[in-house]
């Protein structure tokens, strides 16, 4: 239980006073609702008399016909004073939980699959709504409802009432034993639902690949395998709930049995009032009610158990922020870059994915970056962008060690545009700008060769993209993300295999804008085509992770390897195409 | 709104075929049901006459005699209500799995049009939380009320049945109780779909994010990511508090009343309303009667709630599964190897667009590469997509060998025409299933085609054909999906084979030899290469040259190239200045 103790003290208690006018009203409404009863034994047993008795019986009636009302008033109350803090720490928990992810770095989030994250924003974030409001008011209300009528019946009969605690007893014994059951089938079907939605989720993103080889029928098959698993465990929770939901109230039935048994012949004997006995049977009725809730309750909390986990997963894993909590400020021109011995693997991998790189790169230069597809080209990018952290001293800022810095200041300073980028279902500009100055967009979409594509579009940058709107071609998507970091005035710029979305004119008239741009920024290419290398200062040509060879353009054309290879090859295809 | 949706009734009806399937489990519940009913509504009967025959006279034997009766009322009760319950959440359960199927199966057959225009998330909705909220309602709602009113009305019968008058005045409380929940219920529902639209759109916001979320961070968008953030989840907050208010007093309400209808039934015992001194066992009887009344009562609302929520996602369900946007196929089967290919007057306008293609006619022949190439824009993919079947709708002619193609069985089509496309797509599951996608490829040939596409070291980085991929192909790179893709494709040895932009992201040493080594395998297959990269198509045997949707130019590379027209332009502008580039 400690993850609930935690969050009862992290969340709850600021709203103490809440619950606290919350209990007492509800103790108030129980109070009302375990003395109406005796007022209808008063007017039982006055009516038993005869005549004599009807005034008696009359004030008792009306008694309960106030008390009825007033008990509306209060019963609104409290379920208000509960239910109301209960969406308010609803919404800090999504907030907090959203904020973190945010915050955390992809090597944190790597553990867990997109979906799985967007469910514990939604899903689990909103079932712990369900502990703060509804189970907490359970809670508080069975206690008051047990105490106020156990010390009735107590008043009443203390021998039925110690007997009518005994079927009560039994019921939560049988319940605690399937508890455990709950619980374990309560997470297989959280899991399952999640590989399911997964499971569709991706089949729906591929389904033109699924559709382009006939592959639906091994889909269905794979999604019928788990969706069999999942009634299995379904069917495995209708067998506990079905003992479980109305054991409770069979405890409370079984009581009118022992009361007749047993205090029926007390009635006879005039040990107990006709009245008391009618009156001792609405107090194990009114039972009923929070009892059967009880059972409920217990399954809830279970639940959120469960979702309080999987929140804790993210919310109280440590940020990956070795810059914390003392950064360096990030460079305020463009810096140089040093990389020395840099070896980095993927968190859960076992083999490194960059292996002992070294360079250095002058304040403002530019740096090539090439090699076979898997040679680690993007990882190195990502490193330099400290998505994931490199091993400390490995990458050096003007002096300083890249871990050191701010990281939100650092990622101000760069620029890194991802080779694959998401589109938002915002409007192209939106998408653009993210937020920022509208000033020079058409500039912006005109440089990252958009221009044309942005004409043909029904209403320009306006144009709703993404998901919900036009849907843009591969390409198109490249120089929109290209489009997006260059409207961003980086000290570092990084492009990763970006210009391969443009024609060979536009990427020259790119690489002439990014080398005329002043003041100029530190700048990493990562390309293809190695014409849009040639006026680098340095270039790296990394093969398995490793830099098997660099220098400038012209040092590298003069001895072999894969960049002279790379570049005769590029240049036969268009000396063949010549001849 | 409300009045145009079909009506709750006719959509539990159409669910007909699924619970008929599973009719043995909800029979035996429709019988459990009155067991339990009868049963629960012989309790307070029982109890009436311990307090009058036997308690009020005195008779101590008859009184232990009709305890017992009472404890075997209680016991066979709860196991009628268990046994109605557990047949009806197999039913349910069987019910909804089946529904789950379906959906998903249903959806995997429309066509790619109807997937332009659906947000993955919003078809996801539709097999997930909609069936989910089916489930919900088939046990908790839908078919418990069936149980409900059975109760009500048994307990209303029996409550005539002992006291007529009594009842009728009790009964007095129905209508203003009625108004009542009536106007909570209508202030609540509209409550509701304001709390599920606020709920929908925060999801929808945090999903995007998330997924997007190498954005956000990259560029330092968190702030205002998580302002617009609070301000959806603002909405949401507040708009489920008002809800709550309404809801609460709905409950209070109907528990309120149970204590009125005390204090009514003690005045009519004391002859307010003109009746004679009723007995004490009548009264206990009738207390029993009301409580067990007003609980079915008090969670209607609650259940009426879900079941609103069920038709909502019935409602979305079935217009999922009346959609037959299927790409229709014909009934034919090409006699042989697929020989040739002849379009003529091809035209295609994507829904409710322009004409991206404006009358093309082309003829491949059997074993021949022919290349299509064109600026963005100019049509070259949708090529791909037609041959595929990806669209149908087009107008002209495409046939194979004599056959026209929306003539064909899908079969047919899939094993003639293999596509490696621009997008790749790889699943969580092993190298094998993502090579095979479940059709029976032995390992030799998937090992074969592996080498053939230089993937033969990621495989073997990604631990043998059993090795996993990961989600949405996570820990393979963009470029080394591509080999993938190029792979599965080489694997399943159709005779004709479009690759459109097959290796734009692979280096072109990588791609070089993947071109070299596969020559060979393509030698004999009909090859399309869908390309905005010159230095792949110079060898084809006809290179096609579009814009705009026509086909401008066509010829060999050397024909094009002499002539100074479009292929020659869009060759100076990759070519320019410097010899290179071949990716």
């Amino acid at each position: 239980m400690t993850t609930v103790t935690r969050f009862v003290r992290r969340y709850m208690l600021p709203y103490a006073k809440w619950y606290a006018a919350g209990t007492l009203c509800l103790w108030l409404t129980n109070w009302i609702a375990v003395t109406i009863p005796l007022y209808v034994a008063e007017g039982i047993d006055a009516l038993a008399k005869g005549p004599a008795g009807r005034d008696t019986a009359l004030s008792s009636a009306l008694v309960v016909a106030v008390l009825g009302v007033i008990v509306i008033g209060i019963r609104t109350a409290s379920r208000l004073l509960f239910f109301t803090p209960g969406r308010l720490v609803e919404a800090e928990v999504k907030h907090d939980v959203f904020a973190r992810i945010l915050a955390h770095q992809p090597s944190t989030l790597d553990r867990f699959a997109t979906g799985d994250l967007i469910s514990r924003v939604s899903n689990d974030a909103g079932m712990v709504r369900m502990l703060a409001g509804f189970a907490s008011l359970g809670v508080v209300n069975t206690v008051a409802a047990l105490t106020l009528t156990g010390s009735q019946m107590v008043r009443i009969s203390p021998t039925l009432a110690a007997l009518a605690a005994l079927p009560l007893l039994g019921s939560f014994l049988v319940i605690q034993v399937f508890m455990t059951q709950l619980h374990r089938i309560t997470r297989a079907m959280q899991d399952l639902s999640g590989e399911l939605s997964e499971a569709a989720l991706s089949s729906y993103q591929g389904v033109a690949t699924i559709q382009a080889f006939g592959a639906g029928p091994a889909f269905e098959a794979r999604f019928e395998e788990k969706n069999q698993a999942f009634l299995k465990v379904v069917l495995q929770r209708a067998n506990v709930r079905t003992v479980f939901g109305p054991i409770l109230s069979l405890g409370a039935a079984v009581n009118v049995f022992l009361l007749l048994r047993y205090g029926g012949p007390q009635a006879i004997t005039g040990e107990l009032s006709v009245g008391d006995l009618v009156a001792f049977m609405t107090l194990v009725a009114y039972l009923t009610g929070p009892m059967r809730g009880m059972s409920f309750i217990f399954a809830l909390v279970k639940q959120s158990q469960a979702s309080l986990e999987r929140l804790e997963e993210v919310l109280d894993v440590p940020l990956d922020r070795p810059d914390l909590p003392d950064p360096a400020p990030p460079p305020g021109e463009a810096p140089a870059i040093e990389v020395h011995g840099l070896t980095f693997t993927y968190p859960g991998e076992t083999s490194p994915t960059l292996r002992d790189i070294s360079f250095s790169l002058p304040a403002g230069g530019t740096l090539g970056v090439v090699g076979p597809t898997g040679s680690g080209k993007t990882t190195l990018l990502r490193v330099l962008a400290r998505l994931y952290d490199p091993p400390a001293d490995a990458i050096r800022i003007d002096g300083t060690c890249v871990r050191c810095i701010d990281l939100d200041g650092w990622r101000e300073a760069m620029t890194l545009v991802p080779q694959k980028s998401y589109l938002f279902s915002e409007s192209l500009a939106d998408n653009i700008l993210l937020g920022g100055p509208r000033g020079g967009l058409d500039a912006l979409v005109a440089l990252a060769a958009l221009d044309v594509d942005v004409a043909a579009l029904p209403e320009g940058v306006e144009t709703q993209v993404g998901e919900a709107g036009v849907t843009l071609s591969g390409g198109q998507r490249q120089r929109t993300a290209l489009a997006r970091g260059l409207a961003r005035p980086g000290r570092v710029l990084m492009l990763d295999d970006v210009l391969s979305a443009v024609d060979h004119k536009t990427e020259q008239q790119l690489v002439d804008v990014l080398r005329s741009r002043s003041p100029r920024p530190t700048t990493v290419l990562v390309a293809h085509r190695l014409s849009a290398l040639q006026h680098a200062d340095l270039i790296l040509v990394l093969d398995g992770g490793r830099v098997v060879d660099s220098g400038t353009h012209a040092e590298l054309l003069a001895r072999d390897g894969i960049y002279r290879d790379t570049w005769l090859h590029q240049t036969e295809s268009e000396g063949g195409g010549h001849g | 709104m409300a009045e145009s949706s079909p009506s709750v009734g006719s959509l539990l009806w159409r669910l007909g075929p699924y619970v008929r399937a599973d009719a043995p489990y909800y029979l035996v519940a429709l019988l459990a049901a009155p067991a339990s009913t009868a049963l629960v509504v012989a309790q307070p009967w029982l109890l009436k006459r311990a307090i009058d025959e036997h308690i009020l006279t005195g008779d101590v034997p008859g009184l232990v005699w009709i305890a017992w009766l009472y404890l075997g009322a209680v016991l066979v009760g709860f196991a009628a209500e268990a046994l109605y319950m557990l047949a009806l959440s197999y039913g349910a359960m069987r019910t909804i799995v089946a529904v789950r199927r379906d959906v998903y199966a249903h959806t995997l057959r429309l066509e790619r049009a109807y997937f332009d225009k659906q947000p993955t998330g919003k078809l996801l909705t539709r097999v997930t939380s909609d069936v989910d909220a089916l489930g919900e309602t088939l046990t908790a709602g839908a078919v418990t009320i069936v149980l409900d009113v059975l109760l009500v009305m048994g307990v209303l019968g029996a409550m005539f049945a002992f006291d007529a008058k009594l009842t009728g005045i009790l009964l007095l409380i129905g209508p203003p109780l009625a108004i009542v929940v009536n106007l909570v219920r209508a202030r609540l529902r509209t409550l509701f779909v304001r709390v599920r639209t606020a709920l929908s759109a925060l999801n929808a916001y945090a999903s995007e994010r998330i997924t997007g979320l190498d954005v956000v961070q990259l560029y330092r968008d968190e702030a205002r990511t998580l302002e617009s953030f609070d301000e959806k989840l603002g909405v949401y907050r507040d708009t489920t508090i008002q809800s709550n208010f309404w809801d609460a007093l709905l409950f209070a309400i109907v528990d309120g009343l149970s204590s009125i209808c005390m204090a009514l039934l003690l005045w009519y015992g004391a002859g307010v309303f003109g009746a004679s001194i009723v007995s004490a066992g009548l009264l206990a009887a009738f207390i029993e009667y009301i409580s067990r009344l007003f609980e079915p009562i008090r969670e209607f609302s609650q259940k009426l709630a879900v079941i609103q929520r069920a038709a909502a996602a019935l409602e979305k369900i079935f217009g999922l599964l009346d959609t037959h946007a299927f790409v229709p196929f014909g009934d034919r089967e090409l006699p042989g190897e697929l020989g040739s290919i002849e379009v003529t007057d091809l035209a295609f306008a994507y829904e409710g667009g322009p004409d991206v293609l404006k009358g093309l006619s082309f003829a491949v022949r059997s074993g021949q590469t022919v290349a299509v190439v064109g600026r963005t824009g100019s049509g070259k993919s949708t090529i791909g997509r037609l041959l595929t079947r990806a669209y149908a709708g087009y107008r002209g002619a495409i046939r194979l060998d004599g056959i026209e193609l929306s003539e064909l069985t899908a079969d047919s089509l899939r094993r003639s025409i293999g596509v490696v496309q621009q997008d790749v797509q790889l699943f969580k599951g092993t190298v094998r299933f993502n090579l095979t996608l479940g059709a029976p490829i032995d390992d030799a040939t998937l090992l074969d085609a592996i080498r053939l596409c230089r993937a033969d070291a990621l495989v073997e980085r990604l631990g043998g054909l059993d090795g996993r991929i990961e989600h949405q192909g996570r820990n393979v790179s963009v470029g080394e999906g591509q080999l993938l893709s190029f792979a599965r494709t080489l694997a399943a040895h159709t005779p004709m084979v479009i690759l459109d932009e097959a290796t734009a992201n692979v280096d072109s040493l990588t791609e070089a030899r993947i071109q070299a080594a596969t020559d060979v395998l393509l030698e004999r297959r009909t090859v399309i290469v869908i390309a905005h990269r010159l230095s792949t198509v110079m060898r084809a045997d006809q290179i096609l040259v579009m814009d705009a949707g026509r086909i401008v130019e066509r010829g060999t590379h050397a024909e094009l190239m002499a002539s100074s027209g479009v292929y020659h332009g869009l060759f100076e502008s990759q070519f320019v200045e410097r010899p290179e580039d071949t990716e």
